[in-house]
Parts: structure tokens; sequence; C-alpha cells
């Protein structure tokens, strides 16, 4: 039964679950409805009451109840992104970006290198130790200017900033 | 300049340094020190100032690896440089402006 829920104080009970058969001739009554608080409320819901010099037309100024909210509790977020400074002329991203596409052409150039040097053995160090160099660096080159690639996008992402 | 990123990258370059001597070490003493062309032996045989000779296969060891590690630690420190960089120093003026007001 409606009658046995409780309603919450902070919020007009008319908004509530189970209002309308207690109003409508539950067997209690609207007499278990509490009063309903606007004070309390006003911080939930927004400012949808008259204010406190009356004005009824700033009634549900959704902007209104929002520099209400928002002069009355401190954005969480915003000291933390005024902390963290913008990636403009950031050298070491510009740094990353070369490093990160250099290092991957060069592993994908050295593995085709190494397909090539490989048909063709005119001197030893072109036949034996460059492949071998290649076959060693290459692994070590694609995994790292991946690493910093994807390094790179993710610093991005953690300080991207919509705009205003 | 934070003083972790650069000795990060200190030690990246250092350890690439490092790995690339070694290679080079090993190299050299490898390409100068062939065996003599055998037929009972599976060597290839290379032509060197006009005399055949044979080499087993390369082996580089753990210089690349020595190497590799060095590039790793090097975007390492390029990553932690861009984290930690706080933009260009303000307030700083190169020359005083001499056409400014005296009070």
């Amino acid at each position: 039964m409606a009658s046995d829920k409780e309603f919450d104080p902070r919020f007009d009970p008319a908004f509530q679950r189970g209002f309308e058969s207690v109003g409508l001739g539950g067997s209690s009554g609207p007499a278990n409805v509490p009063p309903h608080d606007p004070a309390s409320s006003s911080l939930a819901l927004g400012n949808l009451e008259p204010g406190a010099d009356g004005d009824p037309s700033r009634l549900g100024d959704p902007l209104n109840a929002a520099a209400g909210v928002e002069a009355t509790t401190p954005a969480f977020d915003e000291p933390a992104r005024a902390s963290a400074p913008s990636l403009v002329g950031n050298p070491w991203v510009r740094a990353l970006w070369i490093l990160s596409t250099t290092f991957l052409l060069t592993g994908l150039l050295s593995e085709v290198w190494i397909a090539l040097l490989s048909t063709s053995n005119t001197n030893a160090f072109e036949a034996l130790v460059l492949p071998a160099l290649l076959q060693g660096l290459a692994p070590w080159l694609m995994l790292t200017g991946l690493a910093a690639g994807v390094g790179v996008v993710f610093l991005h992402a953690v300080r991207w900033r919509p705009h205003p | 300049m934070n003083r972790a990123v650069v000795l990060l990258l200190g030690a990246g370059v250092l350890l690439f340094g490092i790995g690339a001597g070694m290679f080079a070490f090993t190299a050299v003493d490898y390409l100068s020190n062939p065996y003599g062309v055998d037929s009972f032996t599976a060597r290839r045989v290379y032509r060197v100032d006009d005399r055949l000779v044979s080499y087993d296969e390369f082996a580089a060891g753990s210089s690349l690896k020595v190497a590799g590690a060095g590039l790793a630690l090097v975007a390492g420190a390029l990553v932690l440089g861009a984290v930690t960089w706080r933009g260009p120093i303000r307030g700083a003026r190169a020359e005083p402006d001499p056409t400014a007001p005296v009070y």
C-alpha cells in the first residue's frame, strides 16, 4: 500500500511514487505525507521554488538554479583542469610525434630491407651482419615508436579541454 | 628541465651508445676473423680482398637488446618530459624596457 511508503522530505511528495493513491482515497489519507521542505529541495532540484525575495519571475529558471548550485558547491574538477597546462607549444609532444613516426617507419623499412638483403649476398657484411642488426633492432623500433605514439595520444586525451 | 627527465634521457642515450658500441665491436671482431674455405663445412663463402673466406652465422648477442632498451628509455624520457612540462617560464624578461617611465 501507498500508506506504508515513506516520502523523502527533501522533495515534493507530489512527484514521488505512491502520492496519487494516497491523495485519491488511500486508507491513511494524506496525513502520512510529511510536509515538503523547499529549503532542502532547492539544492537537490535546483531553484524551482520562488526565491528568497519572493520574485515569482525566477520560478523554475534553470539558469538561475544552476548558478545557485554552482555558487554553493564548488566544481570539483576545476582545480585539476586549471593545474594541468595545455599541450599547445609543448616541445616534448612535438619531439614525441617525430620520434614515434621515425621509429615506426624505420622499423617497418628495416623489415622490408631484411627481406631484400636476404636475396642478395654481395659481401659478408650485407649478407650476415646487416640483417642481424636490422632483425635485432626492428622490433625495438616498432614497439618503442608504437608506445610513444600511444603515449602522446593518451596525453592529448587526458589534457583535452572542450572549446568554450 | 625536470631532473628525472634528464636522468632518463641520459640513461637512454648511454644505454644506446653502449649497445651500439658492443655491436660494433662484435661485428668488427667477427668480420676480421674469417674462416678459410673448407669443403666439409656448410659455411657460406665470400670474396674479401680477392681471396675466398667463409663465416659462421653472425650472432649479435645482447648488444642489440641493450641498444633497444636505450631507445625505450629515450622514448620514456620524452613522455615524462611532456607530462611534467609546465609551459614557458612566466615573468622572465630578457631586457628591461628603456622607454619605460622611471618613478
